[in-house]
């Protein structure tokens, strides 16, 4: 596969991948995702969970990436309702181009209609970082209500996915 | 912690409904029992993060109890 960015090629393979995984669940909304984050969890027995050294890091729940470049960043969030009511949720990315305002990019909604339904969603977009200290991005699961974000530490359920496409 | 659409077993699922959003954390997520609960610092709210509202762990009993009512809950609705 060949991948263009302003009509430049991008050059090289994939040098920095990483994986975070929510490993708690919470009951309403987070905005942002600011605690529970990890790199590991229990059934992860050697698997690739980063590829490339300090890939992307994790503080607070603000991302911050270990190289320029490209990338491709996916949020994908898992709900479920208990008490069946309307909700609409939101997967959110949101980007800080100065380290200190974040505004929405990305988002992927799904439904809540019915109690004790799971419904999966993916916010997803492509970021060209050319300045690791001042571009970062978070995660927000927006409009739960009196939903629920699954998180778990023995599966991967909520996650954030980076994948360094090429170079900036 | 089993499925939560199953009968509710673990304190994470008593925890959660204490209080909205991530009021909670654990010293060791692969440990999830009541010595490894700690209180989140911040919590994000409306894009800003604001102190945990949460100032004090329930007691183990606190939170037991929780769990008792929502398996109480529970078999009341499936048996």
């Amino acid at each position: 596969m060949v991948l263009y960015v302003g009509g430049t090629q991008l050059s090289g393979g994939i040098s920095h991948a990483q994986m975070w995984n929510m490993n708690t669940a919470f009951e309403g909304g987070a905005a942002p995702i600011a605690s529970n984050w990890s790199a590991t969890w229990n059934s992860d027995v050697g698997d690739v969970s980063s590829l490339g050294s300090n890939s992307v890091t994790e503080s607070s729940g603000i991302f911050t990436f270990g190289a320029t470049g490209i990338w491709d960043v996916r949020f994908t969030m898992q709900t479920s309702d208990n008490s069946g009511a309307d909700l609409d949720c939101f997967a959110q990315i949101h980007r800080t181009l100065d380290n200190s305002s974040y505004t929405a990019m990305a988002r992927s909604g799904c439904g809540l209609t019915v109690a004790n339904q799971y419904l999966t969603t993916t916010a997803h977009c492509l970021l060209d970082i050319t300045d690791t200290s001042n571009q970062k991005v978070r995660f927000h699961a927006a409009g739960l209500s009196s939903a629920d974000c699954y998180g778990h530490n023995d599966y991967i359920h909520t996650y954030a996915i980076f994948i360094k496409l090429g170079d900036t | 912690m089993k499925n939560f659409n199953e009968r509710p077993t673990h304190i994470e699922q008593a925890l959660m409904r204490m209080h909205k959003g991530q009021w909670f954390t654990w010293t060791d997520p692969s440990n999830k029992i009541y010595a490894n609960v700690r209180l989140t610092e911040k919590m994000g709210v409306d894009g800003e993060l604001i102190d945990n509202p949460t100032t004090e762990l329930p007691t183990e009993k606190e939170v037991n109890d929780t769990l008792k009512q929502l398996q109480d809950d529970w078999d009341s609705k499936n048996t």
